[in-house]
């Protein structure tokens, strides 16, 4: 078969990537232009800065993408692009350049779902070998994912309130760390000791999972030290909350590769660059004897890389998109069990 | 000469295209919040329909606000997009200048796009049609004590009246649009954003 290749973007939050994938597993080149220094002043992602940001780069990101590869879009089999979930005018930048690029070139389009592509951000790395469990962690999504097969998407839980990553941010500004707190947490965490009781959140015999509690229970905390007189650790705080969080991620998550007698575990998103979560799972699925998946950094932030390695298996399914795509903020991976 | 204009700025989609000064494609819907869906599918339909193909396209026009935020990027992002990869000419245009155009023999004509709470975005231009002001964003009495400075007969395009001055639709005539602004310097696709005018709220807030 003549060799595939898929130019990629992603624009759901705040990176405006491009890549262009060959075969679905081989990176060509790949750009990522990341707006967390504009986003760091306003603690938060303000999603009009984003939208604007990604309006200025876009080009540009396909330019460099381009030249990078000493490639054209002429030499480009189809191009793709994330389409939800996501931020909608962040989404709508990269959809309405990707189908401008298909228009011009006369490429396929094929719209990709975001989380899809977290999860196939492994295989630019490892063959998949099914059935498997994804454990899709972000700063929007806390999700179990069961797959039998290549693109077939079983949800068999999730949070019911706030994502991992939120509640990291969340428990980040309570102690005053700066945006984004996630990775400062996991640095502190490593320095403490487990020494502030929290509760560990929606400990049941269900899949799901529920973080907005954690965040209260901190609040709490820090604000009876307050009274109290006391000084907070913060060293001992992070490592106390993120020993409660790695506690039930790992708890329900392996239940679920038990349950479902799977061969490998995949772990997905921009929070399972966290080396807590990573070392604790590594040791369980040693214990377990399961293969655990986890990509590399550079790949489990957003980038368009795991768009492009998503799409190469619609692109041999043939599931295009047309011109009147619309972007979806909220699309779901798969139904809810 | 093949040009388009595109503009998704505010409620109505404009897709025009047009050979040698004569419009050949017309596309002006509403479809507010929905730019989106229709945009690139009017585009292909204005080339299949003409028998042109893309790579014959020598220069676009683009409507860059004021106007919706998601709406104008819209069109930005398509438009900068096509002159990228075509290596073509790109001119942005005022999103309520383009309503000038369909009126004539006044001394100054001033398009003006309400917003809310009774602020609006307002431009001058003489009676060559010659910019005055940048786009600006003010209150009606701000807007309306401004334009006591002029002398002259003055038509307000807009879609309310103001008392005393004479009033005009929003009316959109491309072929004489493209015919005053044809020659406008073009400028990097690249570099090309829309104009906002207002600050965004977390800005203001810093």
């Amino acid at each position: 078969m003549k060799d595939v290749y898929i130019f990629a973007i992603e624009s759901s939050c705040d990176e405006t990537s491009a890549s262009i994938i060959k075969n679905g597993e081989e990176e060509i080149n790949t750009v990522i232009l990341s707006q967390i220094d504009i986003h760091k002043k306003f603690g938060g992602v303000v999603p009009e800065i984003a939208s604007r940001s990604h309006t200025e780069n876009i080009t540009i990101v396909i330019d460099e993408c381009l030249k990078g590869a000493n490639m054209k879009m002429e030499d480009m089999t189809a191009i793709a692009v994330t389409y939800g979930p996501g931020l909608a005018g962040a989404l709508l930048i990269g959809v309405e350049a990707a189908k401008t690029l298909s228009l011009i070139y006369n490429k396929p389009l094929i719209a990709v779902n975001h989380i899809a592509g977290h999860i196939y951000a492994n295989k630019l790395e490892h063959n998949l070998k099914f059935p498997l469990i994804s454990l899709v962690i972000s700063g929007g999504h806390t999700e179990i994912i069961y797959m039998e097969d290549d693109f077939s998407f079983k949800n068999i839980g999730g949070t019911l309130d706030d994502s991992v990553g939120e509640a990291y941010d969340k428990v980040a500004r309570v102690i005053d760390v700066p945006y984004p707190g996630g990775p400062v947490i996991d640095k502190y965490a490593k320095k403490g000791k487990h020494t502030y009781n929290l509760p560990i959140p929606m400990d049941d015999e269900s899949y799901n999972f529920s973080f907005s509690g954690i965040k209260s229970a901190v609040i709490n905390l820090v604000h009876n030290e307050k009274q109290r007189g006391n000084e907070i650790d913060k060293y001992n705080l992070c490592t106390s909350f993120e020993d409660v969080v790695v506690e039930i991620l790992t708890k329900k998550t392996m239940r679920a590769v038990k349950e479902y007698n799977v061969k490998q575990l995949l772990i997905a998103g921009g929070v399972s660059a966290n080396s807590a979560i990573r070392e604790r799972f590594s040791e369980l699925c040693d214990k377990e004897n399961v293969e655990l998946l986890v990509p590399k950094l550079k790949y489990c932030t957003d980038n368009a890389a795991m768009i492009g390695s998503a799409a190469y298996k619609m692109y041999l399914k043939k599931q295009f998109a047309s011109y009147d795509l619309r972007i979806m903020p909220t699309l779901e991976l798969a139904n809810k069990k | 000469m093949i040009c388009l204009f595109l503009d998704t700025s505010l409620d109505n989609l404009l897709v025009y295209l047009l050979k040698d000064g004569k419009v050949i494609y017309e596309k002006n819907i509403q479809s507010l919040r929905d730019h989106s869906s229709h945009l690139v599918p009017s585009i292909k339909e204005a080339f299949d329909t003409t028998n042109i193909s893309l790579k014959d396209l020598d220069k676009i026009f683009v409507g860059n606000g004021p106007g919706s935020f998601t709406g104008t990027r819209i069109g930005i992002t398509v438009a900068k997009v096509l002159a990228y990869s075509l290596n073509i000419d790109i001119v942005p245009i005022s999103s309520i200048q383009k309503f000038i155009y369909s009126v004539c023999g006044y001394d100054y004509y001033v398009p003006v796009l309400e917003d809310r709470k009774d602020m609006l975005y307002f431009s001058i231009f003489d009676k060559n049609k010659k910019r005055l002001i940048d786009d600006t964003y003010a209150s009606r009495d701000e807007f309306l004590d401004y334009l006591k400075k002029y002398d002259g007969k003055i038509v307000i395009i807009s879609d309310s009246d103001y008392e005393n001055y004479d009033n005009h639709k929003k009316e959109v005539d491309v072929v004489n649009m493209i015919n005053y602004i044809k020659d406008d310097k073009s400028v990097n696709p690249h570099s090309l954003k829309p104009n906002y005018i207002k600050k965004i709220e977390a800005e203001s807030k810093l």
